[in-house]
């Protein structure tokens, strides 16, 4: 990250916000989604009945339509470049979760999308009836592939969310609100679903269950009948193409990075922690100093898990003679933020080159000397990149 | 490769499998052994009135058979019994060899069942359910951890130095993640509860998300003991790298072994939806199904423990002892072909009893050398703080020295002997934890061969009285051997700790202890030894009323014949406990006077100080002089003349006391030193001066030598003269006597004065 960081701060700045901005409009629409989904523990009318208000006005509404649809795109280019930007794939559980949860979003999501578009072509209104009856009774793998979709996007979108409040200042109290809701919604979104299969399922196999009144699907598909299997031959296409393309482009990322390590000079730095849970390891340059030390299972502080953002990463640097440039824009303004000395830096942000490196942890790794007042003696001070 | 193909063919198998009653739940293979009696008359009138009884009857015909006969009464001999055993063993082996010939063609037919059974649509939407109601389960402990996050992360990382702490901290630990897996079950299996599902659905559903629990659970025992990320947690006396590997095997093991649980009681719901279709090719489908699951479990069982033996000596950097590892590797792994063998061949009392003994020996040498460590781990620590301790003075004193600070000829300071403060805990808690064990054990075995050890008394058969004798004894003697231990432990220490008294120096409570202690040790073996002897012979059916009886009437006739031994015994106890003396000390009984030499169960043996030795008989004793407890007063007079200057006196005789105090022998045990008291009382022809002082026992004596001593000699420097007896004669008119006169006169006047002069009364020696 720091690469572009200390060519041009302005931009990795930019990156992030745009991260986070679009990474918010998607996490908006997939909450009043599945809030939708939820009202389906009430009845499958209800959740019709809100459908437009919560789901529809995303792509009926064409302002927000044109920005959900652009910040996908600029949210999995940028996060192809954070990919390529990584010194080391060894990265924190929940940071892997999200990576691998954001890799499978596309090819989970693109039959949901391409199946919905494939619906209006063959001139059938999309409502809950419809796509209930397609999940649970006509296509039931396809629901379970929804379900994994809705967790993977879920998980990647609330660990993203998380990422951000945490490395903000006096985000406790919205913390307090924002763990029970992450999970809540989801659950009562797959509650919802549930119920309203099980409403939706006993129809098919000739019981009492929910029937949409008037339905505007009741005739069928309003194109000829032999041009229903082309239709969704290609939605099919169409959703396999997506998949091919994101899964390629995550690779040729993968490939741009490894060549990108390769180029880096090889050595050897050796770091010692100094002060409780002492260590020494020898390391390869080109990583972090946090990245070395999670590599090497020494423990470290790290709340927003090493992106400059919340300043625990801490270290003094007490001696030592591998070269550490000055600190960048973002560093400097977390490490002001902390009223931070004159020997401190972020791990997460100084990339220790040949030779050897003595530092101490400021916060240590079990938290347990973390005070966010810390930050509150300093007058002036930005708050925070993020 | 070709094992890996294998592999993949039987998953391939269990994933498609369908049906088939598992019998993994062991049945009651022995203890049906008869009784023969013949019944009385009695028995005979209320067996007939019990079947007249109409609810009996009805009982009768509920419990027949469907084709009307009753279940056959168990064989009457032992030969018939081996006879129905081999009978049984034939049997399961003609059904294996039938489940051998349907192998081939069990895919298929299970699937076939698998089929009809579940539409697809049923099928996809089980497994939406299992995910959602997974994922609901996990959101909520997600939750619930996110919440305890920083609490567990400093348990996880905040150093610990004593293994009390450690064993703390994982405890906690543990009962965090546990009480998330509550959460997850609550979340997952709780919520799944709440909706009414189709019946098949809803219990293959619950069946999964229970297995998903298990497995939960016991990789968590695990994490409660390897602590694989958690070094500071870690119970077991290995490292990281140990310690990852094993718990990957323990997750690999509990996998295969709950899954094929899963599967097998998956296959047995099945088959209950199923119930009319129970036909004979069903049940050696079944069969064939469960020994495919079986041999599964033995072989990841083998593979594990292949592995494990492979890896570990290079994880824990064992050297040396690759024998015994070779050992015990090829122990386990023919103990688990021995126990496939014995359920293959449907012994599953055998099996059980085979798997029980098999895990305990080598589970109660793990056990051993797990307290061991960390008894040793405790021990070190304490040690490696005592021994800093005695370097931090060892520096002090140096640097001391350094600066010149210190008088010379000071001793450099001695390491202090470290004392293992848990010597006499951890006997204890080796036989309690094998207490414990072995109890689980023999309850576990008691289990297996369906004997309940409650109502073991109902149960006539020769095996079943086998077992109760069995375990009864067991459980008396480990309890015996439980109490022995500690008992022996708490005593032995007290005794090895006992330093006896050095030459001169009063004896301390410690020394009544001694003498008691052998003798309470000896009494505590004898009561458990009978204690033991008897429960064993009830539980073996003897009656033991007579001969407690018996011991009873012996007891009274030897207790009237040793009436006054027994009086002396019980009196010394009594004496000891209220600690009226002690060895060393100076005593006092009745008449006789002397030194405790010893002290017997029996008797004590005073020595006069001039040599004689007493011995007395406790019973004896009524009342006792202790001579040597605490303190001493003893007053001595002086007769000085009406004349003498009492200020000086008083001076003279503080300044002896001040001199006394200083002297280096005896000035340590004044406790109050000589002070005079005044003129005490006026005689005739003198004033009675009192000093007195205050000492330990037995220092008196000498204290009192000096004083009078020194005293003396001090009033003799000031010119204070002791009082004389003298006879003043006064003669009236007589001026004209001559001096021989004079003291004719004087002479005769002493002799009326003091009366005819005998010999005195002896004071009492010193001793």
């Amino acid at each position: 990250m720091s690469d572009i960081a200390v060519s041009k701060p302005w931009l990795a700045s930019m990156r992030l916000r745009a991260m986070i901005v679009t990474g918010m409009i998607m996490f908006l629409f997939i909450s009043m989604h599945l809030a939708n989904l939820a009202l389906g523990l009430i009845s499958v009318q209800v959740m019709e009945d809100w459908r437009w208000t919560l789901t529809g006005v995303w792509t009926s509404f064409p302002p927000l339509k044109m920005a959900l649809s652009v910040s996908l795109a600029v949210h999995f280019l940028l996060a192809l470049l954070s990919l390529f930007l990584r010194n080391t794939l060894r990265v924190p559980a929940y940071d892997m979760a999200q990576m691998v949860a954001g890799v499978m979003i596309i090819p989970l999501l693109a039959p949901h999308v391409f199946g919905v578009m494939a619906a209006e072509e063959l001139g059938l209104r999309t409502n809950y009836a419809l796509v209930l009856n397609h999940f649970w009774v006509v296509s039931p793998a396809a629901g379970l592939m929804q379900i994994v979709m809705l967790v993977v996007a879920w998980i990647h979108g609330a660990i993203g969310v998380f990422t951000w409040l945490q490395s903000r200042d006096g985000s406790a109290r919205v913390m307090r609100v924002f763990y029970p809701f992450v999970v809540a919604l989801p659950i009562l979104a797959m509650l919802g679903y549930v119920e309203a299969g099980r409403q939706v399922i006993p129809v098919d196999e000739g019981g009492a269950g929910f029937v949409l009144q008037d339905d505007p699907n009741a005739d069928g598909p309003a194109v000829a009948a032999e041009d229903i299997p082309g239709i969704i031959a290609k939605a099919e296409d169409r959703a396999e193409i997506a998949t091919r393309v994101s899964l390629g482009l995550v690779l040729l990322a993968l490939a741009a990075r490894w060549v990108r390590l390769r180029r880096i000079p090889s050595g050897r730095v050796r770091v010692t922690y100094i002060g409780a849970r002492a260590a020494t390891f020898e390391a390869d340059p080109g990583m972090s100093l946090l990245e070395m030390a999670r590599a090497h299972d020494v423990p470290h502080a790290s709340v927003c898990r090493g992106r400059g953002r919340c300043g625990t990463c801490r270290v003094r640097v007490l001696s030592g003679d591998a070269h550490l440039p000055d600190p960048t824009d973002i560093e400097a303004q977390v490490l002001q933020r902390w009223n931070a000395g004159p020997d401190e830096r972020l791990a997460c942000q100084i990339k220790p080159t040949d030779g050897t490196l003595e530092v101490a942890r400021v916060i240590e790794a079990d938290y347990s000397n973390l005070d966010y007042s810390e930050t509150k003696r300093a007058t002036n001070a930005p708050a925070g990149v993020a | 490769m070709d094992w890996l193909r294998r592999f993949a063919l039987i998953l391939a198998v269990l994933v498609s499998a369908g049906t088939a009653s598992a019998q993994f739940v062991p049945t009651t293979g022995n203890s049906n052994a008869p009784t023969t009696a013949a019944p009385s008359p009695n028995d005979v009138r209320e067996f007939l009135r019990l079947l007249g009884d109409p609810t009996i009857q009805a009982w009768i015909a509920d419990s027949a058979n469907p084709d009307g006969t009753l279940d056959s009464g168990p064989a009457l001999t032992l030969r018939e019994q081996m006879d129905a055993q081999l009978a049984r063993i034939g049997e399961r082996a003609r059904s294996l060899a039938l489940a051998w010939q349907v192998l081939p063609q069990m895919p298929s037919v299970l699937s076939d069942v698998w089929v009809t059974e579940l539409t697809h649509a049923q099928k996809v939407r089980s497994v939406t359910y299992i995910l959602i109601f997974l994922l609901i389960g996990f959101g909520l402990e997600w939750l619930y951890r996110q919440t305890l996050r920083y609490p567990l992360l400093r348990i996880e990382q905040a150093p610990k130095d004593a293994p009390s702490q450690k064993l703390l901290g994982a405890l906690l630990r543990a009962a965090i993640i546990f009480a998330g897996l509550g959460i997850f079950a609550i979340g997952s299996i709780g919520a799944f509860d709440s909706f009414d599902w189709h019946p098949l659905v809803e219990s293959l559903v619950l069946d999964l998300l229970v297995s998903v629990l298990l497995f939960r659970v016991l990789t968590t025992i695990s994490l409660f003991f390897q602590a694989p990320r958690a070094p500071e947690l870690r119970l077991v006396p290995y490292g990281t790298a140990a310690a990852q590997f094993l718990h990957r095997i323990v997750q690999v093991m509990a996998f295969a072994i709950v899954a094929a649980f899963a599967l097998s009681y998956m296959l047995s719901r099945v088959v209950e939806e199923h119930e009319v279709d129970l036909d004979s090719s069903l049940a050696t489908v079944a069969l064939a199904q469960t020994v495919v699951l079986a041999l599964f479990v033995v072989l990841v069982s083998w593979v594990c423990i292949w592995i494990t033996f492979r890896r570990l000596p290079s994880l824990c950097n064992i050297e040396g002892s690759s024998k015994a590892l070779l050992i015990w590797r090829n122990f386990l792994i023919i103990l688990v072909g021995v126990v496939f063998a014995l359920w293959l061949t449907g012994l599953f009392g055998v099996m059980w009893a085979v798997l029980i003994v098999g895990l305990a020996v080598p589970g109660l040498r793990l056990m051993r050398a797990w307290i061991d460590h960390f008894f040793d781990q405790s021990t070190t620590a304490l040690h490696d703080a005592h021994m800093a301790e005695a370097q931090a003075a060892l520096d002090a004193f140096d640097r001391a020295e350094g600066f010149g600070e210190l008088e010379d000829g000071e001793p450099q300071p001695e390491t202090p002997e470290f004392a293992d403060p848990y010597a006499a805990t951890r006997p204890i808690v080796q036989r309690g934890a094998r207490f414990l064990f072995l109890i689980s054990a023999v309850l576990m075995l008691s289990w297996a061969w369906g004997v309940s050890v409650l109502d073991l008394s109902s149960d006539q058969s020769i095996m079943g009285r086998v077992l109760e004798v069995l375990i009864d004894s067991i459980v008396a003697l480990l309890l015996a051997d439980l109490v022995w231990t500690w008992a022996k432990t708490v005593i032995d220490k007290r005794i090895a700790d006992y330093e006896p008294p050095v030459d001169g120096q009063a004896p301390g409570p410690e020394a009544r202890m001694i003498t008691l202690l052998p003798l309470l040790r000896t009494i505590l073996l004898v009561t458990l030894l009978i204690m033991v002897v008897l429960s064993v012979l009830a539980a073996a059916g003897v009656n033991i009323a007579p001969i407690l009886a018996g011991a009873g009437i012996v007891g009274i006739a030897i207790g009237f014949g040793t009436q006054s031994l027994v009086r002396d015994i019980v009196a010394g106890i009594f004496f000891l406990i209220d600690d009226a003396f002690r060895l060393g000390e100076y005593i006092e009984v009745g008449d006789l006077m002397g030194t405790v030499e010893s002290i017997s169960i029996r008797s004590m043996r005073i020595r006069h100080h001039r040599g004689k030795v007493h011995t007395v008989p406790y019973g004896e004793l009524k009342s006792l002089t202790n001579h040597s407890r605490d303190w001493v007063i003893m007053k001595l007079e002086f007769r000085v003349p009406f004349d003498t200057d009492l200020q000086l006196v008083k001076k003279l005789v503080k300044k002896v006391g001040a001199e006394l105090q200083a002297n280096e022998h005896y000035g340590q045990s004044i406790l109050s030193t000589l002070k005079s008291q005044g003129v005490r009382r006026m005689e005739e022809f003198n004033m009675v001066v009192g000093v007195k002082f205050m000492t330990k026992p037995g220092e008196q004596w000498l204290v009192r030598r000096d004083a009078y001593q020194k005293v003396r000699d001090a009033f003799e420097a000031n010119g204070i003269r002791m009082a004389e007896r003298n006879v003043k004669v006064e003669i009236d008119g007589g001026d004209y006597l001559t001096d021989a006169q004079r003291n004719a006169v004087a002479g005769a006047a002493q002799e009326a004065v003091q009366g005819p002069t005998g010999p005195k009364a002896a004071i009492p020696d010193e001793p």
